[in-house]
């Protein structure tokens, strides 16, 4: 056959058709020149309820001439028994148009197509495929046995069909508002090249992107071809104020194909301490900068609160304070600080300051501490300490007495 | 006597030298006591239970403190108001007039002294009441009853310490004829003891028991004892010593021993009783030096011939 371009093509085919025709009149059926097969691989299958039967036929011609092969099914009713093309668009079809030579690796490929009626009983159904020439001639006939079986579960019935998703590590640890990474293969289990549309279920607040691996865009489909598996990264972020274990539903859909996965995102919520003056925090009242007069007691407010999304346990409050001061915070100690978020509202602290009595005047810093099993903080407070006038004036009575006394000395003793 | 005290105390406040000398120690110590203050107003934490006697001897800023200022310039106000008190009447002849009235010799001279001391005691409790009374007027309130007895003795030593001075000016007033060497005199005995006598004592320590690096320990207490021994020559150290203890509660004297364990030592400040033993020595010795420079001078006065030339 190699040696048939050297050869005008008449003159080749007639006499490869006679040697055909004398040598080798074992050819199945058909015509002596003409050499069409077609056949399966497994001409015995067995399917679930409720699951297509799709099965490859190859088709070759190792003979001389162009053939157009017309295809039939016989076989139960309702069946819905086709031909489609084996590659993505999926075309029903007819007929085959076989060119000479196309054997081997050559063969053409399609696929013979059969879902099962909704309430056919479980059971042997024999089919049979007829191939037929152009001028109506039986080529072939390929009986095929199909069991229907009613064993296969729903689940199985879809997995089919479907999309099958999963994930290494299908719950995560994160902080509010910091990003974590799903990694979530989808396997498309269909024979054919699908479209699979991404969403996830997700609480209010949350951020999701998905993107192809070793990307940066962000997609909503992506294209997997038949039986193929692609890794997708599934960028999850949770709201500052999210907190504890947050269920969050991958959505994969495909025409009617719907495949869900569960991923759980634990977020683990950061205390954060702050303290404020009500100056800070109101507006008015007083700042961190405060006045007092010496053995005076005197209230100071300043307020105490959690930004972040956990709760802070048992917090103690303190002051560290000039020596000899008298400073008590009220109240000393809190059990539980919830995030600000949830109790709407700073805690109040009142602080009531003593200078010690006699103290000198100037600027004396108050600390105050809080201190917490997670976290702590604290505040400055400067004091500024005045002296009493009621002494001032005493002390400016005694110079003036003093200064008098001394002019009256001079003037007197000074005259004589 | 009481006469010529009187007349001798308005003489001293009458003289224009006396006024200037007094304003101006007035405005220095004021100066030196303001900046004291507003130390403390910038670090009020750090000032420790006696205020009042950190007013005195805290210095801020450049000024020394009003201690360092009385131990230095004091002796000139007591010198100023001795050092012509005999010569300058031979000089302008009014001796044998004074003592033609009735009255006796050393009622004349004790008249003098008594008058210098009453007119240093005015001015010195007059700066330390102003002191105070601004001090009062800065802090808001009044200083404790330890702090004023201090006060009190303070200014008890002081005024023996001015009346050294004092009785060293009559002293020389009586030795010399003329007023400018008695003040001469006055000036380079100021200047021995307030000065020289600092610089000679690290010398003759350092001589007699010289000391390095790598001296002992024992070396150094030597050293250090003969340099204190020779400083208590001087009533200015005296002084000085005496009102540290005074000023400084916790002061615990200047001995090696002290400057070596000062941070092994707790400084609680102590009682006055324990302040007075530490200085006791020393005041007695300020009082004794005192007492023997006014007695030389009696003497010499005493047994002087005094012509009505």
């Amino acid at each position: 056959m190699m040696a048939a371009g050297l050869l005008p093509r008449r003159r080749f085919l007639l006499i490869t058709g006679i040697l055909t025709v004398a040598l080798i009149s074992v050819a199945p059926i058909g015509f002596g020149q003409r050499a069409v097969n077609i056949y399966t691989d497994y001409p015995s299958v067995v399917i679930h309820e409720g699951k297509e039967l799709s099965l490859d036929i190859h088709l070759t011609n190792a003979g001389g001439q162009e053939e157009e092969v017309l295809l039939s099914v016989e076989g139960p009713d309702g069946w819905n028994a086709r031909f489609e093309t084996s590659s993505y668009p999926m075309i029903q079809i007819q007929a085959v148009s076989l060119r000479p030579g196309q054997t081997g690796k050559d063969a053409v490929t399609i696929r013979f197509k059969a879902r099962p009626p909704a309430d056919s009983p479980p059971d042997v159904y024999p089919f049979t495929l007829i191939a037929k020439g152009k001028d109506g001639t039986v080529i072939r006939k390929i009986p095929i046995e199909v069991t229907l079986t009613g064993e296969g579960s729903a689940e199985e019935a879809s997995t089919d069909e479907g999309l099958e998703l999963s994930t290494d590590y299908p719950s995560l640890q994160a902080a509010p508002g910091d990003q974590i990474s799903f990694d979530v293969r989808i396997q498309n289990k269909a024979s054919d090249e699908r479209v699979v549309d991404l969403g996830a279920i997700a609480p209010l607040g949350w951020r999701i992107a998905f993107v192809p691996r070793y990307q940066s865009q962000q997609i909503t489909s992506i294209k997997i071809g038949g039986n193929g598996t692609e890794t997708i990264r599934v960028q999850v972020t949770p709201p500052m104020t999210a907190s504890g274990d947050v269920p969050i539903t991958f959505v994969a859909r495909t025409g009617s194909v719907e495949e869900k996965l569960d991923l759980t995102v634990t977020v683990h919520g950061e205390p954060d301490l702050k303290l404020g003056t009500e100056a800070e925090i109101t507006g008015t009242g007083e700042t961190r900068n405060i006045r007092a007069t010496e053995g005076r007691e005197r209230t100071y407010t300043f307020y105490l609160w959690n930004e972040g999304t956990a709760p802070l346990h048992d917090l103690h409050l303190f002051a560290s304070k000039p020596q000899d001061w008298e400073v008590t915070v009220e109240p000393e100690r809190i059990d539980v600080l919830d995030p600000i978020s949830q109790t709407r509202k700073p805690e109040a602290i009142t602080v009531k300051i003593r200078p010690r009595s006699r103290a000198i005047p100037g600027d004396y810093q108050v600390t105050i501490t809080a201190a917490a099993q997670e976290q702590h903080d604290h505040i400055d407070i400067r004091v500024s300490v005045g002296s009493s006038m009621k002494w001032g004036w005493i002390g400016v009575g005694i110079v003036l007495v003093v200064v008098a006394g001394l002019v009256g000395i001079f003037v007197r003793l000074g005259r004589r | 006597m009481s006469a010529i005290f009187w007349k001798e105390l308005a003489d001293h406040f009458g003289s224009k030298r006396f006024i200037i000398f007094f304003a101006l120690i007035l405005i220095v110590a004021g100066g030196a006591v303001y900046l004291a203050g507003t130390g403390f107003a910038e670090r009020p934490d750090a000032t420790g239970p006696f205020v009042y006697l950190q007013l005195f001897t805290s210095s801020n800023g450049g000024l020394p403190s009003f201690l360092t200022f009385l131990s230095f310039f004091g002796p000139l106000i007591g010198v100023l108001l001795g050092f012509d008190a005999i010569n300058g009447e031979f000089a302008r002849g009014t001796v044998s007039r004074v003592l033609a009235q009735p009255i006796w010799r050393d009622s004349w001279i004790n008249g003098k002294f008594l008058a210098g001391l009453a007119a240093l005691g005015i001015v010195l409790s007059g700066i330390i009441l102003i002191v105070v009374g601004l001090g009062i007027f800065a802090l808001g309130f009044p200083p404790s009853g330890s702090e004023l007895l201090r006060l009190l003795i303070f200014f008890a030593v002081g005024t023996v310490y001015l009346g050294f001075w004092l009785s060293l000016g009559i002293l020389f007033s009586i030795v010399f004829r003329h007023a400018a060497s008695s003040a001469l005199a006055s000036i380079a005995f100021w200047l021995v003891f307030t000065l020289l006598l600092f610089m000679a004592a690290d010398l003759i320590a350092n001589q007699v028991a010289p000391v390095s690096a790598s001296s002992t320990a024992a070396a150094w207490a030597k050293n250090e004892q003969i340099r204190e021994t020779v400083l208590r020559f001087s009533p200015v150290a005296l002084f000085e010593e005496a009102t540290s203890a005074l000023l400084l509660p916790s002061y615990r004297g200047l001995g090696m021993v002290e400057i070596l364990t000062r941070h092994q030592v707790p400084t609680n400040p102590l009682s006055i009783g324990q302040s007075m033993l530490i200085v006791w020595p020393q005041l007695v010795g300020l009082i004794g030096l005192t007492a023997v420079c006014f007695a030389i001078s009696y003497v010499i006065f005493m047994r002087r011939e005094i012509r009505s030339t």
